[in-house]
């Protein structure tokens, strides 16, 4: 009688478990395509953050080549300028991540002054007057200079 | 446990509603026999379901709000610019663009393409020859038409004199080291763009530099242009005269008229002064200047002169 009963059961249990098994099968399928489809959307925004990051840096990085571009190309101008109305002459005119500095000629030497503070005026910072001495013939030599510190970088990464 | 054998049979040595569940389990694991395939799956899946929605749960919808925000700031098309895959393409195009501002390429280095912030970068040295009012033309059209780019480091100096012993008038010589941002090509979804085209704006009027800026600058020096009167009057006389004079430093000396004057200064402070001038916060006088140095007499009869040399510091 026992065993009757045992098998009775065994066998209900059975049965409803085959009629449970594709309801659940539906639902474990959603939530697993639920999770991938929120892993995929968790990945893509963390792309998009990371993108959005790195175009801030570039974007951080290009406002400093700018400045720089404008202050290089504005500095030109005064030179040219002074070239024409103060008679200045240049025979070097260098920069480097550090510094700029120039190395010219001017008909007078009361007129350094003036080009200092157009220089100035232009940037990037205060030039300073390195040397003066009087050129051969006539005129004077002079050499002005002033700090030009690199612009900072965007700290190094990598790009997946 | 032993069996116990008689003449009426087998007689079992449990209680009979003991061994009624024992035969019903053996008969329900029989009876699901059939079915143990389905009963492990669905038993799996039991375990499996919960597991997955509290996961789902826990798990946050999307970055934070914050790195939103910071995403959602960024046009990408502000950060138009050829991608490195271009970049091969992009210096031919520079080449054309100083030939075709009549400078004169002696050189062009591309170096490695490298990495800031995960934004190919790559430096270029670039040896030039011409005229300076050319090569200011050529990087204003660089600065317009592709803003990628900043000067690392330079020098211009006058063309040395050839054969002839004579310089050729206005010509210099240049060295740029250029450092060139490029589009990351994974970034670059879209086509790569194509590259610029060097040449003056129908909107940007003449390139030439005007009539009264025709001098060359790094020319032979020796013309004087009419200076006007402000430059004529120009004195130099500031803070520097409030200075200690042992903090003062010879910057320059000249010889204007037969006198000589010097430049002293501490820092951006300067001051020109010629013999005969009060100097500095102790009102010392100016007794002697030389190609060498400065002598001051100090406001006190007694006291050494003081020398400013070249290497700074009076003695």
């Amino acid at each position: 009688m026992g065993l009757l009963l045992g098998l009775l059961a065994g066998v209900g249990r059975g049965l409803w478990s085959q009629a449970q098994l594709p309801s659940w099968q539906r639902q474990h399928q959603q939530l697993q395509a639920q999770q991938a489809q929120q892993t995929r959307a968790m990945a893509e925004d963390r792309a998009r953050v990371q993108e959005a990051q790195w175009q801030q840096k570039a974007q951080l990085r290009d406002g400093e080549w700018r400045l720089r571009r404008t202050q290089l190309l504005r500095l030109h101008e005064v030179l040219a300028q002074a070239g024409a109305d103060l008679g200045l002459r240049l025979q070097r005119w260098q920069g480097d991540e550090q510094r700029l500095q120039l190395q010219g000629w001017l008909p007078q030497a009361q007129i350094w002054p003036q080009l200092q503070a157009r220089l100035s005026a232009a940037g990037p910072q205060e030039w300073r007057l390195h040397s003066l001495q009087a050129a051969p013939d006539t005129g004077v030599q002079l050499v002005l200079e002033v700090a030009w510190p690199a612009a900072s970088v965007p700290s190094q990464g990598t790009r997946p | 446990m032993k069996l116990r054998l008689s003449a009426k049979g087998v007689r079992w040595p449990w209680p009979p509603l003991f061994a009624g569940l024992v035969c019903s389990g053996v008969g329900f694991g029989l009876g699901g026999m059939a079915w143990q395939d389905d009963i492990d799956a669905l038993q799996h899946l039991q375990d499996e379901v919960p597991a997955l929605q509290s996961r789902l749960a826990a798990s946050p919808v999307s970055v934070s709000p914050n790195e939103r925000v910071a995403t959602s700031a960024q046009p990408r098309a502000a950060l138009f610019r050829p991608d490195a895959r271009q970049a091969a393409v992009f210096w031919p195009v520079l080449q054309q663009g100083l030939q075709g501002q009549g400078l004169q390429l002696q050189s062009m280095k591309p170096g490695p393409l490298e990495s800031a912030a995960g934004w190919p970068t790559q430096t270029v040295v670039l040896d030039v020859q011409g005229r300076w009012d050319d090569w200011r033309a050529f990087e204003q059209q660089l600065d317009r038409h592709a803003p990628w780019w900043t000067v690392m480091r330079w020098q211009v100096t006058p063309l040395a004199a050839g054969a002839n012993g004579r310089s050729d008038a206005g010509q210099v010589r240049m060295q740029w080291h250029f450092q060139w941002g490029w589009q990351p090509a994974s970034a670059a979804a879209s086509p790569a763009p194509a590259a610029p085209v060097f040449g003056p704006d129908v909107s940007d009027g003449p390139a030439a530099p005007a009539a009264d800026m025709a001098v060359s600058l790094f020319a032979e020096p020796g013309v004087e242009p009419t200076l006007p009167a402000a430059a004529q009057t120009a004195q130099t006389a500031g803070p520097a005269e409030r200075w200690p004079v042992q903090a003062l430093r010879l910057q320059g000396v000249w010889q204007q008229g037969g006198v000589w004057h010097a430049v002293l200064g501490r820092g951006l402070d300067q001051v020109a002064v010629a013999p005969g001038q009060a100097v500095g916060r102790e009102a010392y006088r100016v007794l002697r200047v030389s190609a060498d140095e400065v002598v001051l007499q100090p406001p006190h009869s007694g006291q050494a002169p003081l020398r400013l040399g070249w290497s700074g510091g009076g003695r």
